[in-house]
């Protein structure tokens, strides 16, 4: 019990709204050891950050306010200090980092001067002693030259690198406690991987405990000792790590783990959550998680299930308290049933791209004059048969995007050809190009930006088929929308409603639906699932796969996230700085990468399958600025492989097999 | 068979008519359509934005009382001769208000006075010349002794017409809540607990309570402002009181027809440049640059002396002295919404800037949507709570620029009645001891109530329409 450095009792947190009182943390309650890593998982809006927050005492005023319970910090309560004192403990014993990285730092600070802050509040050091105490500890968050980082400004380094430095100023107080909200979230793998290195390097060293915030279970599997799952204000279900991942006991642990994508999962439909998290503005009777469990009996419905200690934890469910009680069978969720493999395997080939390349120029002085080129996209060619995925992975700004938004004609190329069945479509302009524009279609990543908010969902979808005079049975009638709001999964009363009154994944299915009702061949999807919670995620995936198969579409899909690559897509095109630098068959590539980026690339996802060990190859650094290209093959600089050869020329593709190739001197032998 | 007066129909005049139909226009067409009267709505269960739309609806009704002229016919002298109207030009308010405009004393004189405000040499009856406050010739003329009669006079003027008003009030509140019920199929007696519970649809609560207030208040200083003068003279003896109600057209002109005449400028401009970027953008951007940097007051200054100098040449065009004023208002309004449009337009392209490159914006282009139907269907929408409430701060802050203007004497015309000349006029008594003080605070009084009602209202309707507002 002494060991134990933090304490949290009953803890509630409420909301005063217009609506009621919105119980955001509901009772609360877990420990964390010194020096061990807990880790707080959940969807968006199950009161992770909240809880973070009223550790800190940060709740937002005057809405919030811990209603009660306890906060021990080494048997100190917090909640019963007062502001003043907070003050001298927030950053010096409990200190925290933020998801954004861009924002959470003063944009007219020098970064030296940032942290010094901390450093003279806390630990009184003045001048040299402070400015060393500073460039000390940039360099051991991995700051390479510190002493010139110092008098740098925010803008003037990498997303990665500013996270380090909100993890030097989180540790200049020398906390014993670090709170991490979702500190790799808005990283690319490659450089989250750094940063969780570097956290795990930073907490043997000083043996502080760690709570991690974060809805991806990869994180989880990673790094942390301990696991509660939050539901609805609560923790359904507390456990050790290695025990969590093997046997999960709360039907929604049980479920979040079994949405995730990954090749185990091919060729059948994700596990999908049903329904939406209740509201939290009104006391509950039962189980929070009554109405979408497979499990639910009556006794969910009414009865408040209590906190079941196991072995390795706990768990909050009527299923762990009456082990002998007669469970009705496992209701056959309908997502369970495998969608069947594309019967047809005709290579009719929908589009074609040939050494795109899209160059933004750079115009400097009082004239305009263009004093170089962005290269967002560097030669990339690409080819994509009917009723097949291919898949564009790459961290970001590797120009994935841009190639997406250059397929569908948004922005100029500079050179290069995109043939859609046949057709160059940058030779197209005007009518002709409009005519053209039904067969390719996009879906962003944003769902709550990518819907007009002053438009009701039914002029959204009808919007395409007016500018494009399509014929539609009946101009009149409205069935079709009907129509195609069931087919993407939503009631059609939709149509008389406005964006903002559906959720995230109900939108992506409003998004996919205004792109159906033009009837594409082509569909590029811009990281379409992103921005979404895993559950919700497994629903647009399953949604968009059983349109594939209805409709024979094509999808270039453009993402990051390798697991939805793994499940989703037929083949798989590696970006790097504008070009690609590795392509093939899914299997072969995610399974035998051959490019050293690929192959960092790979190893850099956190695996939740605690077989899977893997090495991590490290990559160094970040990726460089497409305005100086590095000479040479472009990721020498990070490659841990790296010849003199490659510092001398681009490496040409090497054919590795059939459908496989590379770019990389390894394999031009 | 002709009528015993001649309509007039000035410049101003047809144009808020055209504003009346316009609004109607609009309302009959958002009564059609559910989503667009949804945010209305929520607007009607707002108790203070409703409170503050009936004061608003008292101000615009005065407005519209004061903007229907004619002529009045002369007494005719012979029949053979043409008919022949009065040069001066009447309102409806001047008729509705008729005592007031003839109540004229010869100088100033405190509210509610029974004597001049300055003392003169007056002869008395037994010849003797003395200074002193001559009695008024219409101020509470119907005293015989006003020194001790006055204050018993206005006590029992007050408790009579307060209760009347109040008697006035619940007839009417108690007809009207009768109406409400049979409207709604239930009992009078469980729809007035409902309305004072504010547990109606509609604030009614407010509603009535605000209008009810007004018609006690009306109710009270009528009979007053007859037989006083309620906010006192001004300096040629005008009742202070008539000049506010006068000025109430004024300000509203303003305000509302320099919106009009910069909507679409900033409108049109600013979204052009923030969509089409390039060559256009920097056209804009270097028109109004250019306009912004000559100062505003010079540039207004100069456009009404050059009108001033063309009235003076023409004035044969003009058959009155109100139609001349009326000119010089509604040519201020145009240069003032000349001028007036740079702030709004920097907004929007800024604001437009940001939208084209939403991601529903190049949904749109990639579904083969033409520029003109972005711009009006994606891009103005998403703009107009910027336009909203670009509009309601300069409604007030116009009504206060021509209260400036007047004092620099390129305001409007001196003939033109105005709480920017009331104040103007004041301005120069501020110094007297005793204090002239009642023109400037009737003036501050009328201006108060229609900008702070027109705040409170636009704030609730700006709520009422940012969906990242709505459903909180």
């Amino acid at each position: 019990m002494n060991n134990s450095l933090l304490q949290i009792r009953d803890l509630k947190t409420w909301f005063s709204t217009d609506e009621g009182v919105v119980r955001a943390v509901d009772g609360v309650s877990f420990e964390i050891a010194r020096g061990k890593t807990f880790a707080l998982v959940g969807e968006s809006g199950c009161g992770k950050s909240m809880t973070a927050l009223s550790i800190m005492k940060l709740v937002p005023q005057p809405a919030g306010r811990i209603a009660s319970g306890q906060i021990l910090l080494e048997g100190e309560d917090l909640c019963l200090l007062p502001e003043f004192e907070m003050r001298t403990l927030r950053g010096k014993r409990i200190s925290m980092i933020f998801q954004e990285p861009m924002t959470s730092l003063n944009p007219v600070m020098t970064i030296g001067h940032q942290i010094r802050e901390t450093l003279e509040y806390h630990l009184k050091l003045r001048n040299t002693a402070a400015k060393n105490r500073t460039i000390e500890l940039l360099d051991c968050v991995g700051i390479p030259d510190p002493s010139r980082r110092y008098d740098e400004y925010p803008h003037q380094i990498s997303g990665g690198m500013k996270q380090r430095v909100m993890i030097a100023m989180a540790l200049s107080g020398e906390p014993d406690l670090l709170i991490a909200d979702e500190p790799t979230t808005a990283l690319d793998v490659t450089i989250q991987a750094q940063i969780l290195d570097l956290l795990a390097r930073l907490q043997q060293e000083r043996g502080m405990a760690i709570l991690l915030i974060t809805h991806d279970l990869g994180v989880v599997a990673e790094v942390a000792d301990e696991v509660a799952v939050m539901y609805a204000g609560e923790i359904v279900e507390r456990s050790e790590r290695g025990a969590f991942f093997e046997n999960p006991r709360h039907p929604y642990s049980q479920k979040l783990l079994s949405s995730l994508p990954g090749n185990k999962k091919r060729g059948e439909a994700l596990e999908i959550i049903r329904g939406a998290v209740p509201p939290l503005n009104r006391p509950f009777r039962g189980c929070r998680f009554f109405n979408r469990c497979d499990h639910a009996w009556d006794r969910c419905e009414n009865v408040l299930p209590a906190w079941t200690l196991l072995e390795t934890g706990g768990i909050r469910c009527h299923l762990a308290e009456t082990p002998e009680k007669e469970v009705p069978s496992e209701t056959e969720a309908e997502a369970s049933k495998t969608i069947p493999a594309s019967i047809q395997d005709e290579n009719r080939s929908l589009l074609q791209v040939d050494h795109l390349k899209i160059h933004f120029p750079i115009q400097k002085g009082l004239l305009k004059r263009v004093a170089g080129y962005v290269k967002a996209v560097d030669g990339v060619s690409l080819k994509i048969n009917a009723g097949k995925t291919l898949a564009l992975v790459g961290e970001s700004g590797c120009g994935k995007t841009t190639v997406g938004k250059a397929i569908l004609q948004l922005i100029p190329q500079t050179e290069g050809s995109i043939l859609l069945e046949g057709t160059n479509l940058s030779s197209l302009s005007g009518e002709a190009l409009r005519k053209k524009r039904r067969d390719f279609q996009i879906i962003f990543q944003d769902p709550y930006s990518s819907l007009n908010p002053r438009m009701l969902i039914g002029d959204i979808l009808k919007e395409g088929v007016t500018a494009l005079k399509i014929n539609r049975v009946d101009k009149k009638n409205d069935t079709w929308i009907d129509q195609l709001l069931e087919q993407v999964g939503l009631s059609p009363d939709a149509k008389n409603l406005y964006p903002h009154e559906f959720s995230g994944g109900q939108r992506q299915r409003i998004c996919i639906a205004r792109v159906l009702a033009v009837q594409p061949k082509l569909i590029v999807c811009d990281e379409p699932t992103s921005a979404l919670d895993v559950s919700v995620q497994a629903q647009v995936l399953n949604l968009l796969k059983q349109l594939q198969e209805e409709y024979q579409l094509g999808y270039l899909f453009i993402t990051h996230d390798l697991s939805v690559v793994d499940y989703f897509a037929h083949e798989v095109a590696v970006m790097y700085l504008g070009r690609i630098v590795e392509f093939g068959p899914v299997e072969t590539v995610l399974s035998d990468p051959k490019h050293p980026y690929t192959r960092a690339l790979l190893s850099a996802v956190p695996q939740v399958d605690p077989e899977k060990k893997r090495k991590i190859i490290r990559i160094e650094g970040d990726l460089p600025s497409p305005i100086h290209p590095p000479k040479g093959c472009f990721f020498h600089p990070r490659c841990p492989e790296a010849m003199p050869v490659c510092r001398e020329a681009y490496p040409s593709p090497s054919q590795l097999s059939a459908s496989h190739q590379t770019s990389c001197f390894i394999y031009s032998r | 068979m002709s009528l015993p007066f001649q309509a007039v129909v000035l410049w101003t005049d047809s144009l808020i008519y055209l504003f009346l139909v316009m609004a109607i226009f609009f309302a009959f067409y958002v009564s059609r359509k559910e989503h667009l009267l949804s945010p209305w709505r929520q607007i009607r269960r707002r108790g203070l934005a409703m409170s503050a739309l009936v004061v608003l609806m008292f101000y615009v009704s005065v407005g519209l009382l004061d903007s229907i002229h004619f002529r009045k016919q002369l007494p005719e002298t012979d029949i053979n001769l043409e008919r022949q109207y009065a040069p001066e030009v009447l309102s409806l308010l001047d008729v509705i208000t008729g005592q007031l405009k003839k109540n004229v004393e010869r100088t100033y004189s405190a509210p509610l006075a029974t004597h001049a405000f300055s003392k003169e040499m007056l002869e008395g009856p037994d010849g003797v010349q003395q200074r002193v406050f001559p009695r008024l010739t219409f101020g509470g003329a119907h005293l015989l002794s006003p020194e001790t009669e006055r204050s018993s006079d206005l006590l029992k003027m007050l408790v009579k017409q307060s209760l009347k008003g109040i008697l006035l009030f619940s007839i009417l509140t108690f007809l009207f809540i009768c109406i409400l019920s049979q409207k709604y199929q239930i009992r009078p007696k469980e729809m007035l607990r409902k309305v004072l519970h504010g547990e109606t649809e509609t604030a009614w609560r407010s509603i009535i309570f605000t209008a009810g207030l007004f018609l006690i208040l009306i109710e009270i200083l009528a009979p007053l402002s007859i037989k006083y003068h309620l906010f006192g003279t001004d300096k040629v003896g005008q009742d202070v009181l008539y000049l506010s109600l006068k000025g109430i057209r004024t300000g509203l002109v303003i305000g509302t027809l320099t919106t009009l005449a910069m909507l679409p400028f900033a409108i049109f401009l600013g979204i052009s440049a923030g969509y089409f970027r390039g060559k256009i953008d920097d056209a804009i951007q270097y028109l109004y640059t250019t306009l912004s940097s000559i100062p505003g007051v010079l540039l207004i200054a100069s456009a009404v002396l050059i009108l001033q100098v063309y009235m003076d040449k023409h004035s044969e065009s003009f058959s009155s002295i109100t139609e001349r004023a009326d000119i010089r208002l509604l040519f201020l309004c145009l240069i003032l919404g000349v001028t007036g449009w740079i702030g709004l337009c920097r907004l929007l392209r800024g604001e437009t800037l940001k939208l084209r490159e939403a991601e529903y914006v190049l949904a749109a282009k990639a579904l083969g949507v033409g520029h003109a139907r972005i711009i009006t269907h994606h891009i103005l929408p998403n703009v107009m709570h910027i336009v909203l409430i670009a509009v309601a701060l300069d409604f007030s802050g116009l009504v206060l620029a021509e209260a400036v203007l007047s004092y620099v004497g390129v305001g409007v015309d001196p003939a033109m009645i105005s709480w920017g000349n009331m104040i103007n006029n004041a301005r120069l008594e501020m110094a007297r001891e005793p204090i002239v003080w009642w023109s400037l605070t009737a003036a501050f009084i009328f201006m108060f109530g229609l900008v702070l009602s027109a705040n409170v209202f636009s704030d609730a309707v700006r709520d009422a329409f940012d969906p990242r507002l709505r459903g909180r």
